[in-house]
């Protein structure tokens, strides 16, 4: 969860625009209500130092320092939302006496709880994998071209940033040109103002193989050099086969979105 | 053939926690309940796993050792349980068949179907992020160059130093342990098996809270399941522990939000019924002490809840036994903390 500055705003992100945060309170309240006098002061206790130790903000910037502010949300997973409305749930269905009183209260909480604009049931969602791998065919034909083609057992491939994380999940003898760093921070067009001098040749990279940019030939070529890439992979849609052609790169193949280039020297030690 | 292979590695699994639960039970004369022996099997198995598993990380030692040392100590739990509890193995499959033939109709089965609806859906979504990207590849990279954690599981670059964040937990060489086993790649067998595992023992963790919560009424244990289980097909904000369970539950942060956390509110539910038990406590630890060894998102998070829940308890009864004996439970998840505070402090293992 990034860009976090409360709790509040934790919470809002993470329950997003479902009701149940609402309802495991109405949860919290029934179970006040109907437990006995020690069960009541060990809820009261426990929201009481919840809020002391963890959901407040103070506690958020101090964790934060220890583990990422990114991953605070996962506190959240400490408050048992889903198994406390299931248990009111629960009692409010199976404690009906005739049957239609308890399809009645089921259909009801089916509306209230099924559905609605964060369900993971949409046309999407459904949907039957193209292969055992559950990734995209063309990822697939871009390992096996560079499979065909390779004479290192670990080439150094530049993937543009949706490869890049599919492809080793189905060929792992790959190894990445530019990182998962340098993807996060530096994916864009724009130049070098804001850009650390570590990753200004990754940047470079980046600018050519996901965004199609061919203003800076001379500046590639250095990078490509200093990152040591023998592939890279881009949409065929830009159109790089002259300008990569320009940095020392052919084409070797390509798929229905994607083109493969090799190093240059890569080919002629191979026909050597 | 490869979806045979993970059908028969899951049911492998499932077979394993409950003898390892049982053998478990065994040697320390504990007294669980029968639905309560593949919880703690599934914690004493990665349990003992990251016993063999973090000194062999940390030595740097080559993959195909932890794979041996492994296969002799599960030979070996093996046989005690077959040898010293083979009885009670016989009991157990008896008496979950007993309670099958107890709650056959219409409920058992809609929640079976719902359940294995949520695995066949979380098998076909194709989420893939740099996290996915790191774990499988971890797994990947572990496999073909006989090393853990040497290499960057994501990149395949070679490290400097241990990265404690994700070294300190021995999950993903579990799965890289069964890759070697199997000869399948890491992406099929953490995405088939290890998912479906995770909402399996999710599944099977909400059933005994609902049997915690209404004793003696197995059909509103197995009705909580169900409602759990829609309560989750609508939960859908991209960090909630239903996103976990449907799209990413191949991820140790799945097991955590999924199975650890419910089984430590499982263990406080234990607790707060009668805190003189002694299995109570030994649940507690064993669920702490195996939480990192599941997932390192348990690092703070799992004592956080049970420091909560016993300060809780002390404060309603005010019997300090139970703060000395939640002390021995949070007391492997500090020592983790104080290593990783170390290890971001720069006190580091370099890779040799």
């Amino acid at each position: 969860m990034y860009g976090i500055e409360s709790v509040r705003q934790v919470f809002e992100t993470y329950m997003g625009p479902t009701a149940y945060m609402s309802l495991f309170l109405v949860c919290i309240v029934y179970g006040f209500c109907h437990g006995d006098e020690r069960g009541r002061k060990r809820l009261i206790f426990s929201v009481i130092l919840s809020v002391l130790f963890i959901f407040n903000e103070l506690s958020l910037r101090l964790m934060g320092k220890v583990t990422g502010i990114n991953t605070y949300y996962r506190f959240i997973w400490a408050v048992p939302v889903l198994p406390m409305i299931a248990w009111v749930g629960t009692k409010a269905v199976m404690e009906r006496k005739k049957l239609w009183e308890k399809a009645a209260v089921c259909v009801l909480l089916l509306a209230l709880f099924g559905g609605g604009t964060s369900t993971f049931l949409t046309e999407g969602s459904i949907r039957v994998p193209e292969n055992i791998y559950n990734l995209p065919v063309d990822v697939i034909e871009v390992c096996e071209i560079i499979d065909k083609h390779k004479e290192k057992e670990h080439p150094v491939v530049a993937f543009e940033s949706e490869s890049q994380t599919r492809a080793r999940l189905y060929d792992p003898t790959l190894v990445w040109a530019i990182s998962r760093k340098a993807y996060q921070r530096h994916n864009n067009a724009e130049g070098y103002e804001n850009v650390g001098k570590k990753y200004r040749p990754q940047k470079a990279i980046i600018r050519a193989v996901n965004h199609g940019m061919k203003d800076e030939p001379e500046r590639l070529a250095k990078a490509l050099a200093k990152e040591k890439v023998d592939y890279i992979v881009t949409f065929s849609s830009f159109e790089m086969d002259a300008y990569l052609e320009q940095v020392g790169y052919g084409l070797v193949d390509s798929t229905g979105t994607r083109s493969v280039y090799a190093r240059k020297e890569n080919d002629l030690e191979v026909n050597q | 053939m490869q979806p045979a292979v993970c059908l028969l590695m899951l049911l492998l699994l499932g077979i394993e926690f409950i003898i390892y639960g049982i053998a478990f039970m065994t040697l320390f004369r504990l007294k669980f309940r029968k639905y309560e022996a593949g919880l703690v099997g599934f914690f004493v198995y990665f349990g003992l796993f990251q016993m063999a598993a973090l000194p062999l990380i940390l030595l740097q030692r080559p993959f195909h050792e932890l794979v041996v040392l492994w296969l002799i100590v599960a030979a070996a739990v093996n046989i005690y349980a077959f040898a010293a509890a083979g009885r009670e193995l016989g009991a157990w499959v008896k008496s979950m068949l007993a309670g099958l033939w107890r709650n056959k109709g219409i409920l058992l089965l809609a929640v079976v179907l719902l359940v294995l609806f949520c695995c066949w859906f979380a098998g076909t979504q194709q989420y893939v992020g740099f996290d996915t990207s790191y774990y499988i590849g971890t797994i990947d990279t572990t496999t073909m160059t006989d090393t853990m954690y040497v290499y960057n599981g994501e990149s395949n670059v070679m490290e400097e130093t241990l990265d404690f964040r994700y070294a300190l937990s021995a999950f993903y060489m579990h799965s890289a342990f069964i890759c070697r086993l199997t000869g399948i790649g890491g992406m099929i067998i953490q995405h088939y098996v290890l998912g479906t595992l995770c909402i399996l023992m999710h599944a099977y963790v909400l059933f005994v809270i609902g049997r915690r919560l209404f004793p003696q009424e197995e059909k509103k244990a197995l009705f909580l399941t169900g409602l759990v289980f829609v309560l989750h097909l609508g939960f859908h904000t991209g960090y909630t522990v239903s996103d976990f369970l449907l799209v990413r539950s191949y991820e140790a942060k799945g097991f955590c939000a999924n199975v650890v956390i419910p089984a430590v509110f499982y263990a406080i539910l234990c607790l707060w019924k009668d805190r003189n038990r002694r299995e109570h406590w030994v649940l507690a630890f064993v669920i702490c002490f195996s939480s990192i060894p599941v997932s390192m998102s348990s690092l703070v998070i799992v004592p956080a809840i049970l420091v909560i829940a016993v300060l809780a308890e002390w404060l309603t009864e005010r019997n300090w036994r139970i703060l000395w004996r939640a002390f021995w439970c949070v007391l492997p998840n500090a020592v983790y903390v104080m290593l990783y505070f170390m290890y971001t402090r720069g006190i580091r293992i370099p890779i040799r």
